[in-house]
């Protein structure tokens, strides 16, 4: 469900579009196949949520068993599945998610909320806000 | 400082003595207490049997009565080394106690606690035992390897170095026996998790032990994949294949993986984070053991700069473009990637008028400065960037001087001035 409702890439030249061409916003990169469990579950949270962060984040699938995306796959190291990366203004977004690989998400979230929280809070990391002005950012945004 | 003999002390600080277990004030008065120097001694005679164990074990080749113990614990460095009944697993206690941290540890330990220096060499390893135990390892594991390439069953040479043989070479065997092991991690300082820390996640990793192929052994060793659900995917791929034939290992776990894995998302309060850190893997620690291979662990450059055809029909994202029109000018201009995203935008409206901009992806963009992510300020970060960018300003600048100006020698330069002097000489 979530696979037809997001943007699926399947191949080089669309993930570097991708990459390259969402300015200002937080890219969500999901690296995986539509056919996985756990995928599925992630695809779901993902296009729920999609409308609810549209407006400071573009979220895309990505095909992995297509074979221009072994480039990508190769330069993520991506060997678990579901595999989720950020961008921000084409520069890969390291996140600390208490595993050794700081460059990305393995697995699913445990709900829309969580992975509503993990965008929004590269928000005012990458704008380099304060706290604050985020929340009045996003008072803004709501209005 | 020692306290001068003859004085009495001025009332010290608590402090605590690890061997005694107790706090004193008595400062280094206490180390030649009636008890400190039984518990001292009977710590020191504990560690001086097992090293003598291990030595006889390992380093001269003859079995001991007793197995060595598969964890000794180092009072000196304050660590477990860990080792399993494996020849080549103790090497990460032999090493450590030949190490010259450990050495540095004994002579601290020794000056703290009190005892002769001269007791140090009998409290660790030298090297030329390590050199000695390493050329009987290889020659070991080379007559292991011709005594049991024939064979099937259990052979009559050292159990050990069957299993140690057929991690490391009989990769095709291993596999198709399924046989856990995780010998090859016992050669890493970093030891894997050994049992799941989750409570709910035991049966998984139960289930899952089983199921390691020693490709995914040797793989995923330095970190370690406890509970991680791989099948063995045949046995005859290579390392070179692992990158991307594990990532089929959730499509080739079993039904009953499946069932575990869709209990894993549903389950408990925060099951995505403990899951998360279920399956963790360290692929930088899987390219190390499997050669470098440029990613961005290796700090490659990303493939999507590598773009080299950039033709407009490029796929654009629906959701994508400018999305804050409005608002544009409120954003921070000291935004990760603003120069990205500027040149980026005016590259865009570019090709939507039709002009064709030249590709100009280079390696320059990247902040390859400082340790935003990693470490350090951002104050850091910037003076890093400054001096860099300095010393690559001072570089050009020389390489274009180099260019323009041809090189005279001294001599030259000197006859020149001389012939110059001279004329000025002349004229006055």
């Amino acid at each position: 469900m979530g696979s037809a409702l997001l943007p699926t890439l399947r191949q080089k030249r669309e993930v570097d579009a991708a990459i390259r061409d969402t300015l200002d916003k937080v890219l969500v990169l999901r690296f995986g196949r539509a056919a996985d469990a756990a995928c599925l579950h992630l695809d779901d949270i993902l296009a729920k949520s999609s409308w609810d962060i549209s407006k400071f984040a573009s979220v895309a699938l990505v095909d992995m068993d297509s074979e221009e995306i072994q480039v990508y796959i190769d330069y993520f190291d991506i060997t678990l599945v579901p595999a989720t990366i950020f961008f921000f203004n084409a520069h890969h977004m390291k996140m600390d998610s208490g595993t050794p690989d700081h460059t990305k998400w393995i697995g699913s979230f445990s709900s829309k909320q969580d992975f509503i929280d993990v965008v929004e809070v590269r928000i005012p990391l990458v704008l380099q806000l304060s706290l604050t002005r985020m929340h009045f950012l996003r008072e803004f945004c709501a209005n | 400082m020692p306290p001068k003999p003859g004085k009495k002390p001025p009332a010290a600080e608590l402090e605590y003595c690890e061997l005694c277990r107790h706090h004193h004030d008595l400062g280094r008065r206490h180390r030649y207490g009636r008890k400190h120097r039984a518990k001292l001694e009977a710590a020191l005679t504990t560690f001086r049997s097992k090293l003598s164990d291990l030595r006889r074990a390992l380093l001269h080749g003859s079995p001991s009565p007793q197995p060595p113990l598969p964890r000794l614990w180092c009072p000196f460095c304050s660590t477990e080394l860990v080792d399993l009944d494996n020849r080549s697993a103790c090497s990460n206690a032999i090493y450590h106690l030949a190490s010259g941290e450990h050495l540095k540890a004994v002579k601290d330990f020794l000056r703290k606690h009190g005892g002769g220096m001269d007791q140090v060499d009998s409290l660790r390893i030298s090297e030329d035992e390590v050199a000695k135990w390493e050329k009987s390892c290889e020659s070991l594991s080379k007559g292991a390897k011709t005594g049991t390439e024939g064979l099937i069953g259990p052979s009559l040479g050292p159990m050990k170095d069957i299993q140690n043989e057929s991690t490391c070479d009989n990769l095709d065997s291993f596999a198709q026996t399924n046989i856990p092991s995780f010998s090859n991690t016992a050669s890493y300082v970093v030891m894997p998790l050994q049992s799941p820390t989750n409570g709910a996640y035991h049966p998984i990793s139960a289930a899952c032990h089983g199921a390691f192929s020693s490709g995914s052994v040797s793989y995923s060793a330095p970190y370690g994949t406890v509970g991680l659900p791989i099948t063995a995917w045949g046995s005859s791929e290579t390392h070179e294949q692992q990158g991307v034939l594990s990532t089929n290992c959730f499509h080739s776990t079993g039904p009953e993986m499946k069932g575990h894995q869709s209990t894993i998302l549903g389950n408990g309060p925060s099951p995505s984070i403990s899951y998360a850190a279920h399956v963790q893997q360290s692929h930088s620690g899987g390219n190390l053991s499997s050669g470098p291979k440029a990613n961005v662990h290796t700090g490659a450059p990303p493939p999507w700069l590598k773009a080299n055809e950039h033709d407009p029909k490029n796929f654009l994202l629906r959701s994508c473009g400018p999305p804050l029109k409005g608002k544009l000018r409120k954003l921070n201009p000291k935004r990760v990637g603003a120069a990205w995203a500027e040149r980026r935008r005016a590259e865009m409206e570019m090709e939507k008028r039709g002009e064709i901009v030249p590709e100009t992806s280079d390696s320059s963009w990247l902040p390859n400065f400082g340790g935003v992510w990693q470490s350090g300020t951002r104050k850091e970060s910037r003076k890093d960037f400054e001096k860099k960018l300095k010393h690559h300003d001072t570089k050009s600048n020389h390489e274009l001087s180099l260019e323009i100006k041809p090189y005279i020698s001294k001599r030259m330069r000197a006859g020149v001035d001389k012939s110059e002097q001279l004329g000025s000489h002349m004229e006055q």
